[in-house]
């Protein structure tokens, strides 16, 4: 009953993303990201292996280390908009589901959100490679993988940053704590502590800057990390959720 | 005008926009700091290698920060859907005035935020090179120049829009855009003169100090650069010219 | 000085290519409260922004306390307007009186007139909670006292009734109708409660589609609405003949133990009501019926234009 009730409230989130201006921020990020990563690609060729795997590394550096977290914020923030405004708190918590399950049904949108980023990132990175910088053949299934990965690290982050949206009913401080999360993510992976920090999650998933997979030899810590975050950050919402008062 | 202004100092209360100011700062300052610098050469050096990376950082940070301050001082509008009140009791002009003069200020207090962070990183660090107060200013003027001069336009998309996501959207885009321009105005062919096609890049032709890389110390060499007062000044005049399109956007805008 | 507060002449506002308000010529007295009303989409509240200016006229004028109103003294004007329009505007992170001061900074009215608002409101003990916490009949009060603040001499309310308990309701409404006596104020008010409205409100303006079906008077619309005729008879059967000679007999019906006969002149009723005594029928009372304002505007804004009253 807890599944049909799920699955219910993913289909009504996935209904309110239609029509948002967020499509405009999912088309755009990545675009850009995939012009500056082939360009310094094309023009750094002393510094920067000529393969699909320098590419890559060029793709997903600034994207993953400052402006996926910022990206995904939007994302989530944009999902309780919808609720901060008007009274559809009370119209949502009324519903006949879960409340830990109207949570969940957030973070699931929002981590579909993600996938198509990341879907329409590799989709840019493939025709930037093949169309712009004339690479041979075709990228190998690492690619891939890692485009998969850095989805799939993002679910903490959502996780996080859901709860900060649905905390905060002005849209802007959780996106400024995102940037200041992905900063913060930066340092953290450059240091080898990438593990302990949510926002530093999918560089390590992506391999952002890296034709080496940043991850041999810790899938499992990584897959902890992710998983361990999301339970935390889930728990907390949904206790909050099950104990609140409904205000508006 | 004046009563206008006070009003809106009234909307703050309670909303801890000083909070997310010192979040913009901190951010600028963390990603500056970068590496912590640790060897005795990089502390004699310590605040000029800051003069040379903010600018850098600025370009980075403040395109999606000034989207994100724009959208604070609106959506308590929007929100409120408290404009057709306010509109029966000022004019739409002043009203548009107020909201950019308490911009204006919440970028003096974000200057004064980097400037208090850089120089609290001074002490911690304990950089042996003196600070440079001219340069400070210089480098906090031409910042608040450049955010002011997004602020503007900013303020204009949300009068067209008023989408939070719209608006952080084109921030972050601007973020990115900037640190491509810089890309190309290191490794492309037209250098630097790249700079000056987008506004929200003009931080970095306004520093005033560059970086070489001293390939026999294997360290990093900070040189002033000529300041350039007529891109300041320019920066000024579109910032005035952003603002008062939006005044008479704002001037049509019907509720 | 005219004895309008507010006129209008053929004001129009058209969007694309729907005529929201057209030819619209208002004419609220000095002193009156006037009741706007008309049915959803009817242009109440788009007429209302037109008069604050909130949003510009595609064509026609308007007067505002005696001064014809242009972008140079709209605001010297709106300055002696209180306004509530749609649902209130208010600041949900802070108080209730601290949502009055920025109004209060940006009229110049003072602390004293916010406490004398918040006490007509009765809002005085939830003064310092969040707006954001405040119940939906809480955000109406708090809307009206933004409207009272600096004593205007014309107030623009638009459903001010709405979320509103009984108690006040009944409470609005004693405040609404004595403004006038109180403080010289003219109220122009739109509601959906015409029940409520007819309680209060001197002059009445019907709209729909945007055109004006009638303005004037209460009494007036009420005097024009010519009522049914209703006969209570002894002998109803001896009544057939002088009712056929009347030319009624097709027209008249029986509703609860009452003959009702359509609106009559009152030289044909008193007439008719010898013709109905002489024949026997036993006239016990004779009673014209006056229509609600609910069923005039019913029967002006279903029954296509002007039908039944002049």
């Amino acid at each position: 009953m807890v599944l049909k009730a799920f699955r219910r409230s993913v289909r009504a989130e996935n209904k309110k993303l239609r029509g948002g201006g967020v499509w405009a921020v999912f088309l755009l990020i990545p675009l850009l990201s995939a012009a500056y990563g082939t360009f310094s690609f094309c023009y750094n060729s002393a510094a920067v292996t000529q393969d699909w795997a320098g590419l890559w590394g060029q793709h997903t550096l600034y994207y993953a280390l400052f402006f996926f977290a910022p990206m995904a914020a939007i994302y989530a923030a944009w999902l309780w908009r919808l609720e901060h405004l008007g009274h559809n708190w009370a119209l949502v918590m009324g519903m006949p589901v879960p409340r830990p399950c109207l949570f969940a049904a957030k973070l699931a949108a929002a981590f579909r959100l993600v996938l198509l980023t990341q879907g329409w990132m590799w989709l840019l990175f493939f025709g930037c490679g093949k169309l712009w910088a004339r690479l041979p053949g075709t990228p190998p299934p690492a690619c891939l993988l890692w485009a998969l990965r850095g989805a799939l690290a993002a679910v903490p982050m959502l996780a996080l940053q859901l709860l900060f949206s649905m905390l905060c009913r002005s849209f802007v401080p959780p996106v400024l704590l995102a940037l200041l999360g992905g900063v913060a993510g930066f340092l953290f992976v450059s240091k080898g502590w990438g593990l302990y920090w949510p926002y530093g999650l999918p560089a390590l998933g992506m391999n952002a800057n890296q034709g080496r997979d940043m991850l041999g030899g810790q899938a499992l810590p990584f897959a902890a990390a992710c998983l361990g975050f999301t339970l935390l950050f889930t728990a907390a919402a949904a206790l909050l959720l099950q104990k609140w008062d409904v205000r508006g | 005008m004046l009563r206008s202004v006070r009003a809106e100092l009234l909307k703050t209360r309670r909303r801890f926009d000083w909070l997310l100011l010192a979040l913009l700062a901190g951010t600028a300052l963390l990603l500056g700091a970068g590496g912590a610098p640790d060897s005795l050469q990089e502390l004699a050096s310590g605040y000029s290698a800051f003069f040379y990376t903010l600018p850098i950082v600025h370009v980075l940070v403040m395109p999606v920060g000034m989207a994100a301050l724009t959208s604070r001082l609106w959506d308590a509008e929007t929100r409120g859907n408290t404009r057709k009140l306010l509109f029966t009791l000022q004019s739409r002009g002043d009203f548009y005035a107020a909201k950019t003069l308490l911009g204006l200020f919440y970028l003096l207090v974000l200057a004064g935020m980097e400037a208090l962070g850089l120089l609290a990183m001074g002490r911690v660090y304990a950089f042996t090179e003196a600070l440079d107060p001219g340069r400070l200013l210089w480098l906090l003027v031409c910042s608040a120049a450049v955010e002011a001069v997004l602020l503007a336009a900013f303020t204009l998309l949300q009068l067209r829009f008023s989408s939070p996501v719209l608006l952080l959207g084109v921030g972050l885009g601007c973020s990115m855009g900037g640190f491509f321009l810089a890309m190309l105005a290191d490794i492309g062919s037209m250098g630097a003169a790249v700079l000056y096609a987008a506004p929200f890049a003009w931080f970095l032709p306004l520093s005033d100090m560059e970086m070489a890389w001293d390939t026999a110390a294997r360290q990093a060499v900070y040189l002033p650069q000529p300041r350039r007062y007529a891109l300041l000044a320019a920066a000024l005049g579109v910032g005035a010219l952003l603002f008062l399109w939006g005044r008479r956007a704002a001037a049509d805008r019907e509720v | 000085m005219t004895q309008n507060a507010v006129e209008t002449h053929d004001l129009s506002k058209v969007y694309g290519t729907r005529a929201a308000v057209q030819g619209l010529a208002l004419e609220v007295p000095f002193g009156s409260v006037y009741g706007f009303i008309g049915p959803n989409g009817a242009g109440k509240t788009t007429t209302m922004k037109l008069l604050l200016g909130l949003i510009r006229p595609t064509g026609g004028s308007i007067r505002l306390l005696d001064e014809e109103l242009t972008p140079a003294n709209r605001l010297k004007l709106l300055s002696r307007t209180g306004s509530l329009i749609e649902n209130p505007g208010f600041y949900a992170h802070l108080t209730g009186a601290e949502n009055l001061r920025i109004v209060a900074e940006l009229k110049g009215s003072d602390a004293a007139d916010i406490a004398r608002v918040l006490d007509t409101v009765r809002l005085t003990p939830d003064a310092n909670r969040k707006v954001g916490h405040y119940s939906l009949g809480m955000r109406q009060r708090l809307g009206i006292a933004m409207a009272l603040l600096g004593w205007p001499t014309l107030l623009v309310l638009d459903e001010p009734t709405n979320g509103l308990d009984p108690a006040g309701i009944q409470e609005m409404r004693a405040l609404i109708a004595e403004m006038p006596r109180r403080c010289g104020a003219t109220v122009l008010i739109s509601s959906h409660l015409l029940s409520e409205l007819e309680q209060i409100v001197d002059h009445v303006g019907i709209l729909d589609s945007g055109r004006l079906l009638y303005q004037g008077t209460l009494a007036g619309l009420q005097e024009h609405s010519r009522g049914d005729v209703a006969l209570r008879l002894l002998h109803p059967e001896a009544a057939q003949a002088p009712l056929a000679a009347a030319g009624l007999a097709a027209a008249a019906r029986c509703e609860n133990g009452e003959w009702l006969l359509p609106p009559l002149k009152e030289a044909f009723l008193a007439d008719l009501v010898g013709s109905l005594a002489a024949a026997g029928a036993g006239v016990v009372g004779v009673n014209r019926r006056t229509k609600s304002l609910e069923e005039i505007f019913l029967s002006l804004t279903q029954g296509g234009s002007g039908t039944g009253v002049v």
